[in-house]
């Protein structure tokens, strides 16, 4: 698992992606024929509603598309379901971006990022006769629905361990 | 909140086989490799976040009224048309009820506790009206 941090902060930029988290090239990196060596690659910075998540160390590149997901419901605005939604708050945003980072790995099928009327993300997997569904409604309550082979399975305030494990279920039939 | 809720009262004269049409956006529109297509998140079948029931509009009401399935997502880009019957609803402990708005004569809701079986159940018992591009 990654050791990231995720920090949620008032916005400094308005790219999805900001200036500094682009790829230097080395011709960038070489000044007078003297090669910079840079100790770490840049955060990756996010912006979501009126702030931004700054995440360190930056994720690889095969993650990237699903925090892009989360950041992209950052900018719902009130009523973005016709039916009186909320906007997704920040506080679970960074629960799933926790999520992606921590528990899925190199080679996993990236779920679906979808948001929920009353604020919260849903993580989900549909694939390999698996439905894997991680509702994070709070910061403290997160729930998760598994099913395959004609079995299911409910946890109504997962952990992180527990989450991993259910994802196992699904790599196991993917890999 | 029940089907037998003292605030709400299911309406019989909406018959078992009418049609509940509920508006899908697209971030409810989820690849499902599982049966090679499309399926509807179970988070698009929820009450409103203050606390009313989930509202949809009763389809047979909207032809009757010279309206096309069309017209209920007219100001909705990208949104889909997703159906289920009333019977179906009553099947899972809800009940329905008319609440026609000035704005939406057809405008219906479906009352009753929406567990996690319930809402998984509309979503995957629901039918297309107006289905999102393959």
């Amino acid at each position: 698992m990654n050791a990231a941090s995720t920090l949620y902060r008032p916005r400094a930029s308005t790219m999805l992606i900001s200036e500094q988290d682009v790829p230097r090239t080395a011709a960038e990196d070489s000044w007078h024929g003297l090669t910079l060596t840079l100790d770490e690659a840049p955060p990756l910075v996010m912006p979501f509603g009126e702030g931004e998540f700054v995440i360190r160390p930056r994720p690889d590149n095969w993650i990237v598309p699903a925090l892009q997901k989360v950041s992209e419901l950052g900018f719902l605005p009130p009523n973005w379901n016709s039916y009186g939604a909320r906007p997704i708050r920040p506080e679970i945003a960074q629960v799933a971006i926790g999520l992606l980072l921590n528990v899925l790995l190199p080679g996993d099928p990236l779920p679906a990022v979808v948001p929920t009327a009353r604020g919260g993300i849903m993580l989900e997997w549909h694939e390999a006769g698996v439905d894997l569904e991680i509702d994070i409604r709070s910061p403290n309550v997160i729930h998760v629905w598994l099913e395959y082979d004609g079995r299911s399975e409910e946890i109504e305030q997962a952990s992180v361990q527990e989450i991993a494990d259910r994802l196992n279920s699904l790599r196991s039939r993917t890999m | 909140m029940a089907a037998g809720s003292s605030l709400y009262k299911d309406d019989p004269t909406i018959a078992d086989d009418a049609q509940l049409w509920r508006r899908i956006p697209p971030w409810h529109i989820v690849d499902d490799k599982n049966v090679g297509g499309k399926r509807i998140s179970k988070a698009a079948f929820e009450d409103h976040p203050d606390g009313s029931p989930m509202s949809v509009v009763l389809g047979g009401l909207v032809l009757e009224l010279g309206r096309t399935a069309e017209s209920v997502v007219a100001d909705h880009a990208g949104f889909c048309l997703a159906s289920v019957t009333a019977g179906f609803a009553r099947s899972l402990n809800q009940g329905v009820v008319r609440r026609p708005l000035v704005e939406e004569p057809a405008h219906a809701e479906v009352f009753g506790k929406k567990t996690e079986s319930v809402r998984r159940r509309f979503a995957r018992e629901a039918v297309w009206v107006i289905a999102p591009e393959q």
